[in-house]
């Protein structure tokens, strides 16, 4: 689709939408959002860049294989679980810094957050390389 | 003239790794055979303690919710067993140290050689059935990967196929009795279960069928024998180690293991006694047909695992002391009898007998080995085999009730197995006037392929020399733990000369038969193999039957249900949800599902989104364009979304959402590429009715189920937890996220693992019509 109006308006909603989808991302945790919604609507963004300007520019504007950002996601999902070993919890039990747990810190770094990363990356990698792989097909 | 020698230098290069790869598969096998062999070693220094009566008992928690505990226990059975795996385990390796150090597998042989040891060593030492269970499976899988080592080959994979379908049945039963098992006791931990007589218990015939199903087909008993010589795909060493001092043993230790607890009965003794019987004599008969040493290797394993079997169906003492002590003389010849095949076929390129002739003269060393093994497998004094045989041949004569049944069928199948290890001797290795093979031809023997297995065929002649100071130990220290106490009027020793008796004249008969038929082995294999042509087809025919009932079963199935038309797989899901919800509704008494005054409370607004939904399925359903279609769907889901906002759960209402708009976009991208859609998609009138019917009749019982849930009383026990603790201890006020990435984290792995594989799946499927059309262009 080589419209010009669509690829205006696509540029400025993009970033919107990004920004969007991070900020569902990391409000998660106490207010309606999380990783796997956050992941869906920059799909979203990204499915109207695709309409727009066509999978090569895609391609290139997502820099990393989308395979390679699902894989990733999953590895970073699991690497969240690990430190907890070291604490002598379960695996992927959640552990947050002492700061924010004195309430001397309002910042919530927390393993969950980075497991929610890692849904973030692998749903984003999922949709993404399926979107491409048959909008490249057609 | 640069070119060149930088090309020179790339070659020497690849020459390089190449060899510091071979040094690699040897270096790897060095180490695993040193553990083994301190493995070995250690398992030693607790021998007085175990032989004493004193079992070794290590536990660990692995599954303690399931009660599946990592507990070992090494009594006198166990450490037997455990020696051997160690023992001959370690010298396997090194063996195999130089038989793959040019092999390109030869790492992954070695890892699953590893693997298998391992999960052997945990089978025999587990002290919790289901962990007895595990270990038993990982020792079916790493064989399959083991005998399909040449896995280019297509014979060697159907052959490995085979007895993972074999052994693999086996271990289901396996599953099944040992989990009755544990039921019936009470308790899963072995070594309380074999204090206990479970004979009169009313499941006792389903655990011991169960069980001895799966130890019949784990040791390839009769009927299930023919998985075992066609295992001989596998590379020499492993059959070695696999199919004849370990694995199928794994069979012989579970009815050895069990032997206090569910022998004893008619059932017990009657059923491997008979199979037992069977498989001795039959294998034996069988080995005489073949032309291949490896096979007839085999098919001597076979007598033997039958004949311990045979010795485990009664509970006097002096037939479980013969079956352990044959066990531990059969172990030691055979493992050294099938390197020694290896050896031949490295240095020659051929098994077959009838094109192998006076090895002795350019094979000295492996002759030397052959020789003892053979001795020891004719029963030869001063061999250990001679006191295995005397044992056998003593407790058969004093067998309860069949013993001049069971006498015969030993003597033949003793008298098969020394003239086939005569024939060896004779035939194979002996220094003839001329020989068929030219020296020249024959490949150099590695000098690990030499050595270290010779230990193997020397015990079996010092353990036999000096029998009262190992072999008598162990054998009767595994007696002891099947028998459950030391029987008051003693065991036999263990002695070379016991006087003239029955036992002996009969070894000296056997023997003289054998040498006769070992110097016509060529007249009297010609002669089973013309019988055994007459002979209707055996078991392996029934097993290719089966396999290919099941295939064409499969095929059918396949044929109906998925015909690749889409409209039908969804008109198969919906007929089925509809027979089973009313099914279990007609199963249930009727109640009264919802009152009307809370119908009627439903606000107007609600109405409204409901029949917004009905008139998007109206449009869905009658659309004659796609993309009309596609839409209306996605209005159908957005309406859905708003429903979840109103009640309270916006979480599922914005990924509802989102989900919904991702659908729509790739379905249209999908749809809008496929042929213009035609009427003749839509299919018969009559078919659409069908399909109207059912579609009606789920949407009427979704609702019905729907109406039902909500009128009983929400159970709110796991809400209330989560409210109580989402902020307290996990630290987040949106429960559902608080579910997904802390309560049920490992649900979401496991959820976020399977979304990657199914878009991995998804970009290979698109990739793989693009690559088909490609192809046809």
């Amino acid at each position: 689709m080589n419209s010009v109006i669509l690829q205006a308006a696509t540029r400025i909603a993009l970033g919107l939408i990004l920004l969007f989808s991070l900020y569902v991302l990391f409000r998660g945790h106490n207010d309606p959002g999380g990783g796997f919604i956050g992941a869906l609507i920059a799909c979203g963004g990204f499915a109207l860049f695709t309409f727009a300007y066509g999978t090569a520019r895609v391609r290139k504007a997502l820099i990393i294989c989308p395979r390679f950002i699902c894989m990733a996601g999953v590895f970073i999902a699991m690497l969240s679980g690990l430190p907890a070993l070291f604490f002598d919890s379960p695996f992927l039990t959640g552990l947050w810094t002492p700061a924010y747990l004195s309430g001397e810190s309002d910042w919530p770094i927390s393993t969950v957050l980075f497991f929610d990363i890692g849904v973030y990356l692998a749903v984003f990698g999922t949709v993404m390389s399926i979107l491409l792989a048959i909008e490249d097909d057609a | 003239m640069v070119l060149f020698g930088f090309s020179r230098r790339c070659k020497h290069f690849f020459r390089t790794m190449k060899d510091i790869m071979n040094s690699a598969v040897r270096i790897f096998f060095t180490l695993v055979a040193t553990g083994s062999f301190a493995l070995f070693a250690l398992l030693l220094s607790c021998f007085a303690d175990i032989t004493a009566g004193n079992p070794v008992v290590l536990a660990y928690e692995w599954v303690p919710a399931l009660g599946v505990n990592l507990d070992f226990y090494i009594d006198g059975l166990a450490l037997l067993f455990a020696l051997l795996i160690t023992g001959i385990g370690g010298v396997i390796f090194l063996y195999s140290a130089a038989y793959f150090a040019k092999d390109k597998q030869g790492i992954r042989v070695g890892i699953y050689l590893s693997l298998f040891a391992l999960s052997m060593l945990g089978l025999v030492t587990a002290d919790n059935l289901l962990t007895l269970f595990v270990f038993w499976e990982l020792t079916t899988l790493t064989s399959f990967f083991l005998i399909g080592t040449k896995h280019e080959k297509e014979d060697a994979r159907a052959k490995a196929f085979q007895a993972l379908i074999v052994t693999g049945l086996g271990g289901l039963a396996f599953l099944a009795g040992v989990i009755l098992m544990g039921q019936a006791a009470g308790t899963y931990r072995i070594s309380d279960i074999i204090e206990m007589d479970m004979t009169g218990h009313a499941l006792y015939p389903y655990i011991f069928g169960l069980v001895a199903l799966g130890c019949m087909t784990k040791s390839a008993q009769f009927p299930f024998h023919f998985w075992l010589p066609n295992a001989m795909a596998a590379p020499s060493p492993i059959s070695a180690y696999l199919h004849s001092a370990t694995m199928v043993k794994a069979g012989i230790f579970i009815l050895a293991r069990f032997h206090p607890t569910l022998g004893g009965t008619d059932l017990w003794f009657y059923t491997l006694l008979v199979l037992g019987g069977v498989t001795a004599v039959w294998a034996s008969v069988l080995a005489l047909r073949e032309k291949d040493l490896k096979l007839m290797m085999a098919y001597t394993t076979l007598m033997a695992l039958g004949t311990i079997t045979l010795y485990l169906s009664s509970d006097s003492p002096a037939s479980i002391q013969a079956g352990m002590a044959f066990l531990l003389v059969h172990a030691l010849y055979k493992a050294t009898l099938f390197l020694v095949v290896g050896n031949i076929e490295k240095a020659t390129g051929t098994r077959d007998w009838s094109k192998l002739s006076s090895l002795g003269r350019v094979m000295p060393f492996t002759a030397v080995c052959a020789g003892l093994a053979a001795l020891s497998m004719a029963g030869i004094p001063p061999f250990l085999g001679f006191i295995g045989k005397e044992l056998i041949y003593k407790s058969a004569l004093t067998f309860p009730g069949f013993s001049w049944l069971v006498t015969a069928q030993m003597f033949v199948a003793a008298s098969l197995m020394a003239a086939i290890a005569f024939f060896v001797i004779l035939h194979v290795f002996r220094p003839a006037a001329k020989p068929v093979m030219p020296v020249k031809k024959l490949k150099q023997i590695p000098p690990l392929m030499k050595y270290p297995y010779m230990v193997l065929a020397l015990l079996g002649l010092a353990m036999g020399l000096y029998p009262a100071f190992g072999a008598e130990m162990l054998t009767n220290a595994a007696a002891f733990s099947i028998l459950g106490a030391v029987p008051a009027d003693g065991m036999t020793d263990f002695k070379l000369w016991h006087g003239v008796n029955t036992a002996l004249l009969l070894s000296i008969l056997t023997m003289v038969t054998a040498l006769f038929m070992a110097l016509r082995f060529a007249q009297l294999s010609a002669f089973v193999t013309r019988i055994l042509a007459w002979l209707p087809p055996g078991c392996e025919r029934g097993y290719n039957r089966c396999m290919s009932a099941i295939q064409a079963f499969a095929h059918l199935v396949t044929d109906i249900l998925q015909n690749g038309r889409q409209r039908f797989y969804v008109m198969t899901c919906f007929a089925t949800l509809i027979a089973l919800t009313a099914l279990a509704y007609i199963r249930t008494p009727f109640v009264p599902y919802a009152n009307m005054a809370d119908i009627v409370a439903i606000p107007w607004y609600q109405w409204m989104i409901a029949a917004v939904i009905i008139l998007g399925v109206m449009i869905t359903i009658l659309a004659h364009g796609r993309l009309l279609a596609i839409c209306a769907l996605g209005v159908i889901g957005t309406t859905v979304a708003v429903l979840f906002s109103m009640f309270g759960a916006p979480d599922v209402a914005m990924t509802q959402f989102m989900v919904e708009i991702l659908v729509v976009i790739i379905m249209s991208i999908v749809m809008l590429r496929l042929p213009h859609f035609t009427g003749k998609a839509h299919g018969s009138r009559a078919g659409r009715l069908r399909d109207a019917i059912v579609a009606c009749v789920a949407g009427v019982i979704v609702t019905i189920v729907m109406l039902r849930i909500t009128y009983t009383p929400f159970d709110r026990s796991m809400t209330d937890y989560y409210e109580q603790n989402s902020y307290v201890a996990a630290h987040g006020r949106n429960i559902v996220n608080v579910v997904l990435v802390d309560f049920r984290a490992m649900d979401t792995l496991g959820e976020i693992m399977v979304v990657a594989i199914a878009g991995l799946a998804c970009f290979a499927l698109v990739n793989l019509g693009r690559s088909k059309r490609k192809a046809h262009s």
